[in-house]
């Protein structure tokens, strides 16, 4: 029998608010535990909820960037049942009237995903697990999520994880979340299912919970589609489980403590009159939309010329491509876009990547590597010693023309300096110099080599060929 | 059953109060079951006559739809101090650190 | 040494002659707490009071009014109802659940109270979690009478209308969620005022049904009603369901109020004087209206008929927002908590909640819980929510005819202690006039008007349209001028 993987996803995505959604708290990463609560977030008695005006702009913000139908009127209920990390006894959510439906994520020109719907709601606390007892957090308790429903039609885990990204980068460019999978901001569970292939029917889905990095995604539902697919090969079935993804093992296995009668018992939340989205406020949000990834990566190849490639990786990321922009329009013409493009994709991007640096705020700022694609530009250095200014820069951040000055490292345009190291090292290698005039022309890089050595690199590479040549050239006569 | 029911079908049996009450994470004697039966069965026949509404006629009622509009508040994204943590602790049984502590949680 | 005296002084006139420097602050406080002492155990009124908070106040308040700040309330005792937060102080909605639970914040209406002057005398004995019309579903016993120490006083909210009766204090805070402040208004022949919801935050009100809730003040006179009205209302940002409206200032309406009521149309809804009306409240009622009319007003009689479907609108809806409410009291943040060596956490859930909620709560969780399960919203549920719209469609258009509706407050008048308690049905019933006015979010004012031949006091019950507190007021002061009954009689207990 031949199956096909069905596969659906949510994301809780945090919304990147200061305050939580129904209190004043604040909604610092990392702080310790229940220090970053009150009464409403806590779920004291007679505490009530009223919700922040920005996570409904954000909101509406990501509504409209995917295309979806804005709801003018929905309503917030009350998800009901007990677990330690829920104050209230129950979470406010959006249920059968969410703010948004439909809509779709392109990942690339070829594939789009529908989406379902996609609703506010407050996120739980967290429960951390000793030995013999679990504690209880409630700093996350309140922080605004958005939930993002795709359909059921994703074809595979990679695709999942396309998607994924895609998702990720679209909040970012957005500016409503920092899409922070370490951190807990971008949380994905994923649902998968098979069918036979050709028919239409869903078979029984099974939905793998809290899955934290793109690759575990893939793993996760790699897995989970050859376990369901040996059952269904040796006859058997399908049972409905909520599941847990260890990383350690690659496996998925079934989550116990949830797993009785789920019956929400949703009401519509007494303390929360119907969000209303008037049509002014919607325009508002139109109107100040930022640009998305799709529009910015065809507005990079026709603008700058660069490759589909490029263009995709720097709009990957709105922080990257406004860095990219910003080096660009800092070296005013005097590098071309091409090299700007590649130097940032080369050299910058993997060791931001490696140290970890915030694309927002990198320790090289646009200024800086300008400087120093300028100084290139200029021939004051050549491409080698670029890069080992670059080098310098990543480790104590001076600017390009400091460095240069600091090590001497000014290329050597002077032709009587060059034609005298030249004249040296053509003296000092009698031995290949006869290799050479007997025809092994490679050796010609051995002198080069030689020059660059001895000058630290710093001979202007196209001058010393030019003149090497010349000076070889008349040794034949 | 009670003997003013006797001849109807209660609304509810016992096996429902204990799903509800379960529910709701409440445990029942026998005797608290048969009270709750009793009595929730009266209540529930007695709201029946909510059937005859036609529904349709009245249309869908969120429980925020008073005789009046509310309009809706939101609040600016603002961020005012936390509690200190000893005072929200300070009314919690069993805590660890500034954690609030419960028994083990089996996920 | 002051003159002061049982019964013999309105908030007003303490706030007045606090400020004229005729009595001080410190005077009505011991006033007060000397009363307290004497008759809040025999009554069962109050679940905490503390005379060293009290005169910390005291102090507070003082260099407040020698700073030369203008107080409404300056020196006025204030009780309120415990299922409102009073910040450090103790808490309970006289559940065991809560036993030793101190909110680390003020409601806002106890916040504006200090504010304007007032002193927070104590926390007031009532029905636990507010369920319940008598105030003996409390787990630290029933309220009483003081017009009858065997009878209820009413409730849900029975210690405040109770103390305020016996002069335990000149004004209190209750809630009304479908009748609990009215109900025992009348039956401890005070005045209780059910605002327009929005109109008081409900922040800091420990919530049954969010939906319903309104808290209200209660007072001897209708002038300390509009008092204390005045000072709790307005908008409160922490609550979004409060109404973006500045405070009211209905006492300044009354000062100037002509009891003429020449073009005023009063309706008289006919459901609420069908079967099940005693006798007496019944005359008292028509003697009410035959002094309306004296003073001019048109009587019309007006038919509401979904009013029918109110007792079950009502303890669905209730109900089923309670359910929710409730859910939070798992012993794990605050509140009491049931652990055995052991226990899991399911064990902890269902021994806590057990044990801290008393029978006629967990009956109501179990109501709740019961329509919003699976497969039972649509019956239950989203027809009550149908039936309120009728019955708020139906007010709507009454409204169109009336200035205000009149009928009895309780179709009774007190209880005697025990006797409808074991009857949840028969008392549900009893608040047959009440549920619809929360159902529909109206105002509605409860105004002594008689007493039956036990002596026991009987309760009009005037509504009128969203916001028009004022008009109420009026109407009542136009009767109470005339009428005179304030004062007539002192309860004896």
């Amino acid at each position: 029998m031949q199956f096909e993987p069905i596969i659906g996803l949510e994301v809780h995505c945090q919304l990147a608010t200061r305050s939580k959604l129904f209190c004043s708290c604040a909604t610092t990463f990392g702080v310790a535990a229940n220090h970053q609560v009150c009464p409403v977030c806590l779920g004291m008695p007679g505490t009530l909820p009223v919700i922040n005006t920005l996570a409904v702009d954000y909101a509406v913000r990501l509504a409209l960037a995917v295309g979806a139908k804005l709801n003018t009127r929905s309503i917030f209920s009350r998800k009901q049942y007990f677990y330690p990390d829920l104050p209230k006894g129950y979470q406010i959510t959006q249920y059968d009237q969410p703010y948004c439906e439909g809509g779709e994520i392109t990942v690339d020109q070829n594939t789009r995903v529908r989406l379902t719907r996609i609703h506010l709601e407050e996120d739980a606390g967290k429960n951390l697990h000793g030995p013999d007892a679990s504690y209880c957090d409630y700093n996350r308790a309140g922080m605004p999520l958005v939930e993002i429903v795709s359909q059921p039609e994703i074809g595979s885990a990679v695709a999942a994880a396309d998607y994924l990204r895609s998702l990720r980068s679209l909040v970012r460019h957005l500016g409503i979340s920092d899409g922070n999978l370490e951190e807990g901001s971008f949380r994905c569970d994923a649902n998968v299912s098979l069918r036979l292939k050709g028919t239409s029917k869903l078979g029984t889905r099974c939905e793998i919970k809290n899955l934290n990095s793109f690759r575990n995604v893939e793993r996760a539902i790699n897995y989970e589609i050859q376990r369901q697919g040996d059952i269904l090969e040796q006859g058997g079935k399908i049972v409905q489980h909520t599941l847990l993804f260890d990383a350690d093992s690659g496996r998925t296995a079934p989550m116990r403590a949830k797993e009785e009668s789920h019956d929400y018992r949703y009401i519509p939340d007494p303390d929360l009159p119907p969000l209303c989205l008037s049509a002014d406020r919607i325009e508002k949000i139109r109107k100040d939309l930022p640009e998305l990834p799709q529009a910015m990566a065809a507005r990079f190849i026709e603008t700058y010329s660069l490759p589909d490639s490029s263009a995709t990786l720097l709009t990957s990321d709105r922080d990257l491509a406004a860095y990219f922009e910003s080096v660009n329009s800092k070296v005013d013409g005097k590098v071309a876009t091409k090299i700007v493009a590649n130097w940032v994709i080369g050299e910058f991007l993997p060791v931001a990547t490696e140290l970890n640096w915030d694309l927002a705020k990198p320790n090289i700022d646009a200024a800086h590597l300008a400087g120093l694609l300028i100084l290139l530009g200029d021939d004051v250095i050549s491409s080698k010693i670029a890069k080992n200014v670059f080098e310098e820069m990543v480790k104590n951040g001076e600017s390009a023309p400091d460095i240069v000055e600091r090590l001497g490292l000014t290329q050597v345009t002077d032709q009587s300096s060059i034609t005298a190291l030249i004249d040296q090292v053509i003296e000092a290698n009698p031995d290949q110099l006869r290799q050479f005039l007997s025809g092994k022309e490679k050796i010609f890089g051995f002198f080069v080599g030689q020059v660059m050595k001895l000058s630290h690199g710093k001979m202007n590479p196209a001058l010393v060929n030019s003149i090497l040549t010349e000076k070889l050239a008349q040794r034949r006569e | 059953m009670s003997g003013d029911a006797a001849g109807r079908a209660a609304s509810i049996d016992s096996s429902t109060v204990r799903r509800v009450a379960g529910l709701a994470n409440l445990v029942l004697t026998d005797e608290e079951v048969s009270y709750y039966q009793r009595h929730l069965s009266r209540i529930l026949d007695y709201v029946g006559e909510l059937a005859s509404i036609p529904r349709q006629d009245v249309g869908e009622f969120d429980s925020t739809t008073l005789a009046f509009a509310l309009k809706p508040q939101e609040r600016l994204d603002q961020t005012q101090p936390s509690l200190d943590p000893e005072v929200a602790l300070v009314n919690a049984a069993k805590t660890s650190g500034t954690t609030f502590q419960v028994p083990r949680i089996i996920d | 040494m002051s003159d002061l005296r049982p019964f013999s002084l309105s908030a007003a006139e303490i706030s007045q002659r606090v400020h004229a420097g005729d009595i001080s602050i410190r005077e009505v406080a011991d006033f007060y707490v000397q009363r307290t002492e004497a008759y809040a155990s025999k009554l069962n009124t109050h679940l905490y009071w503390n005379a060293s908070n009290i005169a910390a106040q005291v102090k507070d308040q003082d260099s407040k009014l020698k700073s030369g700040l203008k107080l409404p309330l300056a020196g006025v005792p204030v009780l309120i109802k415990d299922n409102i937060c009073t910040r450090g102080v103790p808490t309970t909605c006289a559940s065991k659940m809560l036993e030793n639970f101190r909110p680390p914040y003020d409601a806002h209406v106890v916040e504006r109270l200090v504010a304007a002057g007032a002193l927070i005398f104590g926390k007031t004995n009532c029905d636990e979690f507010a369920m319940g019309s008598t105030s003996e579903n409390s787990a630290y016993g029933p309220v009483r009478n003081p017009w009858n120490i065997d009878y209820v006083p009413g409730g849900s909210s029975g210690g405040s209308a109770a103390a305020v009766a016996a002069d335990l204090a000149p004004v209190a805070l209750g809630t009304d969620t479908g009748g609990s402040i009215r109900q025992p208004a009348a039956f401890c022949g005070i005045y209780g005022l059910k605002p327009t919801y929005g109109t008081v935050s409900r922040y800091g009100l420990i919530a049954y049904g969010s939906s319903l809730d309104q808290i209200g003040p209660f007072a001897r006179t209708v002038a300390d009603t509009a008092l204390l009205f005045d000072v709790i209302s307005g908008h409160d940002r922490r609550d979004s369901t409060s109404r973006a409206i500045p405070p009211f200032q209905t006492r300044n309406g009354l000062g100037t109020a002509d009891i003429s009521l020449e073009g005023k149309r009063i309706g008289i809804v006919k459901e609420f004087f069908s079967a099940g009306l005693d006798e007496p409240t019944r005359q008292a009622l028509s003697k009410a209206v035959d002094v309306y009319k004296d003073l001019g007003a048109e009587i019309k009689e007006v038919s509401l008929p979904s009013l029918k479907y109110s007792i079950s609108a009502y303890y669905l809806i209730a109900t089923a927002e309670a359910s929710a409410n409730l859910a939070r009291f798992d012993g794990i943040r605050y509140g009491q908590r049931q652990e055995e060596a052991g226990a899991t956490l399911r064990d902890v859930y269902q021994q806590t909640r057990s044990h801290g909620f008393g029978t006629e709560v967990k009956q109501r969780i179990m109501l709740g819980t019961f329509v919003l399960s699976a497969g039972y919203y649509d019956a239950y549920y989203a027809k009550a929510t149908a039936a309120r719209r009728l019955i708020s469609t139906e007010f709507t258009s009454a409204f169109a005819n009336v200035d205000w509706l009149i009928s009895p407050t309780s179709p009774t008048t007190a209880f005697r202690l025990g006797e409808k308690i074991e009857d949840p049905l028969a008392m549900y019933l009893s608040d047959i006039c009440t549920l619809a006015v929360n159902l529909a979010g109206l105002p509605a004012l409860s105004v002594p008007c008689g007493w039956d031949e036990k002596g026991l006091p009987i309760g009009m019950q005037l509504i009128g349209p969203p916001l028009s507190e004022e008009a109420l007021l009026k109407g009542a002061l136009a009767y109470e001028q005339t009428a005179k009954h304030i004062g007539s009689r002192i309860p004896q207990f």
